[in-house]
């Protein structure tokens, strides 16, 4: 049964990252298998999306980052949150939730 | 310095960089061969899906990159701060500099004159500037009549021959003849 992809809504990816990077230290493909098994593989992120990203929140203090040795040995890039981050991902996820539940009402509305 | 270390920051950056899609992508090859593609099979599909590893570099390297008047004003703060930091090395330096620059094009003005551009006289080194002086004013008078330049050629026995020249037309007599 083909799954239908969806597309991410703009700014929501950094969300999806500092949640998922909330959980404990991981790297990027670790992050990107987790958005696809987590969203039952709705979702999928694009390389060329995910790194510009993890990059993009590191250098703005989100994420901290540090190499250290993934299970099969080899040297990778983990990413954590930091203190800013968490404030960051906390008012990010209640601003969508707002979000959500407004859109919601409308759709509900309408009908 | 700074500048220096920028440089190498971008080759660690670039070699971070590397390694860390690298890896992304040996994960998927992985993936692949569990899933039983062959190797070759797995790594082409990896390719597909990674898209270009060059181009996520470049937008990377962006994401990094310092805007160059920002860069220029944290090297200017730098060198303030060094500066502040030891100012009695700072004067020193600034001092042995100030003489260094001098004392060079000091001399590369007596080289330039003397060896670079010589007067466009054979012998330069026998040419010699004549004045007058009246001894009654203080100043040097540097303007020698025509009639006395002949009298000094007339009464030389010092110089080969004396010549003259003149800036700007200052002839008192005027008329046809």
């Amino acid at each position: 049964m083909p799954i239908e992809k969806s597309e991410l809504l703009q700014g929501t990816l950094d969300m999806l990252i500092l949640k998922i990077v909330e959980l404990g230290p991981v790297h990027g493909y670790g992050i990107s298998q987790r958005i696809r098994q987590i969203s039952k593989e709705v979702l999928q992120v694009q390389q060329g999306s995910l790194y510009p990203a993890l990059h993009r929140l590191e250098k703005r203090g989100w994420l901290a980052a540090e190499w250290g040795e993934s299970d099969n040995g080899r040297q990778a890039k983990f990413y954590k949150l930091s203190v800013k981050g968490r404030k960051q991902l906390a008012s990010e996820e209640s601003n969508w939730h707002r979000l959500a539940g407004a859109v919601g009402h409308i759709l509900q509305t309408a009908e | 310095m700074f500048l220096w270390r920028s440089l190498f920051r971008k080759r660690a950056l670039d070699a971070q960089l590397d390694s860390e899609l690298r890896f992304h992508f040996e994960k998927l090859v992985n993936d692949y061969i569990a899933e039983g593609m062959s190797s070759e099979e797995a790594r082409r599909r990896a390719v597909l899906e990674f898209g270009g590893r060059e181009q996520i570099k470049e937008e990377l390297r962006e994401v990094h990159r310092i805007p160059i008047l920002e860069a220029l004003a944290m090297n200017l703060r730098f060198a303030w701060r060094l500066i502040r930091k030891s100012p009695v090395f700072s004067v020193v330096v600034v001092l042995t500099l100030a003489l260094g620059i001098g004392a060079n094009s000091a001399v590369f003005s007596v080289i330039d004159a003397v060896l670079l551009r010589p007067l466009p006289f054979p012998h330069g080194d026998r040419l010699m500037l004549l004045r007058q002086y009246n001894l009654k004013q203080k100043s040097p008078q540097t303007f020698v009549a025509p009639a006395r330049l002949e009298d000094w050629n007339r009464m030389n026995s010092t110089f080969q021959s004396i010549s003259g020249y003149f800036t700007e037309d200052d002839s008192e007599i005027s008329g046809e003849g």
